[in-house]
C-alpha cells in the first residue's frame, strides 16, 4: 500500500478527458465532418496551426538540444539562467513580444508570416525543452561513443549507435509534447496572430464562444477531429518505438 | 563554444528582454484587485490537489510495474498530447448538466488537467531517485505514514515538492481561455482581467498584468521556501534537541543561562 | 597526473598493469587507446609514432568494465558492426569461439552477465585490432566466470597474436594472464617483471612480512617456537596445512591478516609463533 495509488489521477483525467471527447462527438453528425472537410476557413486554419506548430517545433527541439548537449558537460550555474522563461507565463512571454516586435518588419505582430508568434514560443519552449533533456545527456555513457570510435564507425553511425539511440525516445517526447503545446494554443496566437486564417485554437474556441447555436456542432466536430487524430499518432509512435525503448533501458549500462 | 559567449548569448536573449518587465510607475488596477481573492484561493485549491493527487500518483508509477500502471501512465500523460481546451467544449456541456459550470470546483477540476501530467511526471522522477530501497529503509524505521512523511520523505522530496508548487502556479495562473469558458465569466481570475488588457490600447496597464502574473508564482515559491526551511529546521530540532544533553547545554547557553 | 612512464610491450604479449585505484592505469591504459591526449611524451606502435593518432586509426579496441553491447541490436548486429569491410569471417563463428554458440539473435538484457562479457569479448576480437586493452573487464562477474572468461581471452588472444594490455587490482589475475607485470602507485611505476618472480621478491606486488625495516618474501621465513633473532613478528597459529610433504601453517598477524609460512617445528592451534628470516 505504500507504493502509492495512481486511481484518483487516472480516473480524474481520464474521465475527464473521455467524457469531454464523447460529449462533443454526441452533439456532431456525420454532417458536420463532411462539411467540416470541405470548409476552406478550417483547411487554412489547419494548415498555418501546423506550419507555426512544426517549425516552433523543430526549433525549439533543435536549440533545445544542442544546448542540453553544451550543458551536460558542463557543471555551474549558467544553465539556471534558462530557467527564467519557465516561470513567465505564456502571456507574459506575449506582452514581451507585443513591447519589443510591435512596429517591427517582418518578425512583428499581426504578420501572416507568424514569426512572432514563433518567437514567443521559442522563448518559452526552449528552457522546457533544456530542461527536459538535460538529465538525459547526464546521463549518457560516452564509452559508448568511444567504442564506437574504437570499432571504426563512420560518424554517423557512431552517433547514432554511441548516443542517438538513447535520445531518440526523450527527443521525440518532448518534440510531441511541444507539437501539441502549440498547435492547439490559444492565449498566445489569439493576441500575436491575424485576424484571418486564425490558428484552429483560436478559429474553434471564438466559434464556440462567440457564434451563435448553430456553429456549435462545427466547433464539436474540429474538437473531435483533431483529438482523435492526435489519438492516433500518439498510440502509433507508442507502438513502435517502445519495444527499442524498452530494450534500449533493460539493455544498457548503469 | 566558449563560455562567455553563451552566457553572454544567454544573457542577452533570455533575461535582458524581462527589463521590459521592470515598472516605472505603479497603479493598482481595482479590477485586477477584486480578482487577487478568487485566484489565490484557486491556486491554492489546484496546487494542494495537484499535490494530494499527483504525489500518490508519482509514487505509484515509479514503484510498481506491470502493464495496468503502464497504461494508466499513458492515460495521465494524455492531456500533454491532446486539446485540452477543445476538449473542455464538451466538458462544460457536462458540467452544465452536474451544476459544475461557472462554479469555482468546476473550473478547480478542469485546472487539472493542463497541471496534473507534470505534476506527476516531477514526483515520478523524484521518487525514482529516492530509489525502492531507501523507501523500504524508510518504512521499517518509521511505519506510520504520516510521521514519515512529516519526518522523512517530505524533507527528502523537497526539491520535487517546490517544483511542483511552481510548476502547478504559473501554469494555473496563466490560463484564460479555459477559465474563461468554463467558468463562464463568473468564477474571475487575474487572467480574465489581464488578456483583454494585451488586446488594448493601454502597454503600461498590459505591464502591470505581466507583472502580477509573475510575481505571484515568485511570492508562493518564496513563501514555500520558508516554509520548507522551517519545517527542516523543525524536524531536526524534534529528532536530536530533547535528548541530547549537550545540545541542551548550548541552548542554555544561547539563552545567557550558566551552570552555576 | 602521470610521471615518468617507460612502458614497452612486446607483440604479441599480454602485460598488465596493477595497482590500487587512482593510482593512474586506467588513465595510462587511455593514453595508449588515444581516448585522452598526451601532454608530453611519445608513443609508438613498433616503429610508428602513435602520439597524435586519433583511436580509430591506432588498430586497438578495448573492453571496459561493463559489457557496453549496444543494447538496441541484437549480440549477432553488435559483433557485425565491429568486423570490418570485407571480412570473411562469419559472426556465428566468432560467437562460437567465444561459447555463445546460436546467440545471434539475443538482444543483451537476454544475457546474463558472463555472457554478455564474452560477446563484448566477440565483438572486441571481430574488429581484428592489434592491440587489445582490457580494463578490469572482469569485476562485475563472479569467481568462476572470471576465471572462464580469463582462460578465453587468453586462448584467443594467443591464436590470433593479438597483443594485451590488461589493467586489475587484482594480483592473482595478472599473475594467471600476464606475461610481464608493471606495478603502478599515485601516478608511477614502482616495479616492473615477471609476474611469479614478482610475487617473490617486490613488497607491493608480492606477500611477505617486514622484519626490523627489512621486508622478506614468505620463502625467506620460517616459523619458531622462540625468537632467537632480534628480529621476529608474534602470530597466532590458526590451522595446519601440510603440503607437499613440508609443514605450513596458516597464521594470523596482529592485524587480522591470514598468511602461510613454513616451519621445521610443530605447533598446535591458538599458539603463539614467531616469524623469523631463514638462514642461508
Amino acid at each position: 500500500m505504500w507504493r502509492g495509488n495512481a486511481w484518483p489521477a487516472t480516473l480524474l483525467i481520464a474521465g475527464m478527458v473521455v467524457y469531454g471527447l464523447f460529449v462533443s462527438l454526441s452533439m456532431t453528425t456525420w454532417n458536420d465532418y463532411s462539411r467540416l472537410a470541405s470548409d476552406a476557413v478550417f483547411l487554412e486554419s489547419i494548415g498555418i496551426s501546423l506550419y507555426v506548430a512544426l517549425s516552433s517545433t523543430v526549433l525549439s527541439v533543435l536549440v533545445g538540444a544542442i544546448l542540453a548537449d553544451y550543458f551536460a558537460r558542463r557543471t555551474g550555474f549558467t544553465e539556471q539562467l534558462l530557467a527564467l522563461p519557465l516561470f513567465i507565463p505564456h502571456l507574459g512571454a506575449a506582452y514581451l513580444s507585443i513591447l519589443y516586435l510591435s512596429d517591427l518588419p517582418v518578425i512583428g505582430p499581426h504578420e501572416a508570416n507568424h514569426l512572432s508568434i514563433i518567437l514567443t514560443y521559442l522563448y518559452k519552449e526552449v528552457p522546457f525543452v533544456f530542461f527536459y533533456l538535460l538529465p538525459v545527456y547526464r546521463r549518457l555513457d560516452h564509452r559508448y561513443e568511444e567504442l564506437g570510435l574504437m570499432l571504426g564507425l563512420s560518424r554517423m553511425r557512431r552517433f547514432w549507435h554511441g548516443k542517438g539511440v538513447f535520445l531518440l525516445f526523450p527527443v521525440l517526447e518532448a518534440a510531441f509534447i511541444v507539437f501539441a503545446f502549440t498547435l492547439f494554443a490559444y492565449e498566445v496566437p489569439a493576441l500575436l496572430g491575424v485576424t484571418y486564417p486564425k490558428m484552429i485554437g483560436v478559429y474553434a474556441f471564438d466559434l464556440y464562444t462567440q457564434g451563435d447555436l448553430s456553429s456549435q456542432p462545427a466547433a464539436f466536430a474540429i474538437s473531435v477531429v483533431l483529438t482523435v487524430s492526435l489519438l492516433v499518432v500518439l498510440l502509433t509512435f507508442t507502438r513502435f518505438v517502445r519495444p527499442l525503448t524498452e530494450r534500449i533501458s533493460k539493455g544498457r549500462a548503469e | 563554444m566558449r563560455p562567455t559567449l553563451v552566457k553572454s548569448l544567454l544573457i542577452g536573449l533570455i533575461v535582458l528582454p524581462l527589463i521590459g518587465v521592470i515598472p516605472t510607475t505603479w497603479t493598482w488596477n481595482p479590477r485586477l484587485l477584486d480578482t487577487v481573492t478568487t485566484t489565490v484561493l484557486m491556486i491554492a485549491a489546484v496546487t494542494l490537489l495537484n499535490h494530494l493527487v499527483g504525489y500518490a500518483a508519482g509514487k505509484a508509477i515509479a514503484f510498481r510495474t506491470g502493464r495496468l500502471i503502464r497504461l494508466m501512465e499513458l492515460l495521465i500523460s494524455l492531456p500533454l498530447f491532446l486539446p485540452v481546451l477543445l476538449l473542455s467544449f464538451g466538458l462544460y456541456l457536462t458540467w452544465i448538466r452536474l451544476g459544475l459550470a461557472d462554479q469555482f470546483l468546476g473550473v478547480l477540476l478542469v485546472l487539472l488537467l493542463p497541471t496534473l501530467p507534470y505534476t506527476i511526471r516531477i514526483y515520478t522522477n523524484g521518487f525514482q531517485a529516492l530509489g525502492e530501497q531507501m523507501m523500504e529503509q524508510m518504512i521499517l524505521i518509521q511505519p506510520n505514514r504520516f510521521k514519515r512523511f512529516f519526518f522523512l520523505t517530505g524533507p527528502m522530496m523537497r526539491s520535487s515538492l517546490q517544483s511542483v508548487t511552481l510548476l502547478v502556479t504559473v501554469i494555473a495562473l496563466s490560463q484564460y481561455a479555459l477559465v474563461a469558458l468554463i467558468g463562464g465569466g463568473v468564477v474571475r481570475m487575474i487572467a480574465l482581467e489581464a488578456f483583454p488588457l494585451y488586446t488594448g490600447n493601454s502597454l503600461v496597464a498590459a505591464k502591470e498584468a505581466t507583472i502580477w502574473l509573475i510575481a505571484l508564482p515568485f511570492l508562493i515559491y518564496f513563501v514555500q521556501l520558508m516554509v520548507f526551511s522551517s519545517w527542516v529546521r523543525l524536524v531536526r530540532r524534534l529528532l536530536d534537541g530533547r535528548n541530547d544533553p549537550a545540545r541542551n547545554e548550548d541552548i542554555w547557553k544561547e539563552k545567557g543561562v550558566t551552570r552555576d | 597526473m602521470l610521471q615518468e612512464i617507460d612502458l614497452t610491450i612486446s607483440s604479441g604479449k599480454c602485460v598488465a598493469l596493477v595497482g590500487p585505484s587512482g593510482s593512474g592505469k586506467t588513465t595510462l591504459l587511455r593514453l595508449i587507446a588515444g581516448l585522452e591526449r598526451v601532454s608530453s611524451g611519445t608513443i609508438h606502435f613498433g616503429t610508428t609514432e602513435m602520439t597524435r593518432v586519433a583511436p580509430n586509426e591506432r588498430g586497438v579496441t578495448m573492453l571496459f568494465q561493463r559489457p557496453l553491447l549496444f543494447p538496441h541490436l541484437t549480440v549477432g548486429q553488435n559483433v557485425r558492426l565491429a568486423m570490418k569491410k570485407g571480412s570473411r569471417q562469419d559472426v556465428n563463428e566468432w560467437l562460437e569461439r567465444v561459447g555463445l554458440t546460436g546467440r545471434a539473435e539475443s538482444f543483451v538484457h537476454e544475457l546474463s552477465g558472463g555472457e554478455q562479457q564474452r560477446a563484448s569479448l566477440a565483438r572486441a576480437l571481430a574488429s581484428e585490432p592489434n592491440f587489445l586493452l582490457l580494463d578490469e573487464p572482469f569485476s562485475s562477474l563472479d569467481l568462476p566466470r572470471r576465471r572462464e572468461l580469463r582462460t578465453l581471452i587468453r586462448r584467443l588472444t594467443e591464436a590470433e597474436g593479438v597483443t594485451t594490455l590488461l589493467v586489475t587490482h587484482d594480483r592473482e589475475e595478472a599473475m594467471a594472464m600476464a606475461d610481464y607485470v608493471y606495478v603502478m602507485e599515485q601516478g608511477r611505476i614502482i616495479d616492473q617483471g615477471n609476474p611469479v618472480r614478482l610475487a617473490e621478491t617486490s613488497p607491493f606486488f608480492g606477500d611477505g612480512v617486514h622484519l626490523n625495516g627489512e621486508w622478506y618474501s614468505l620463502s625467506d621465513v620460517k616459523l619458531v617456537l622462540r625468537p632467537t633473532k632480534e628480529s621476529f613478528e608474534r602470530v597466532t597459529i590458526t590451522k595446519e596445512l601440510i603440503q607437499y610433504g613440508v609443514r605450513f601453517y596458516e597464521v594470523e598477524r596482529e592485524a587480522g591478516e591470514r598468511l602461510i609460512v613454513q616451519t621445521s617445528e610443530t605447533f598446535s592451534e591458538a599458539m603463539t609463533a614467531y616469524i623469523v628470516r631463514k638462514e642461508g
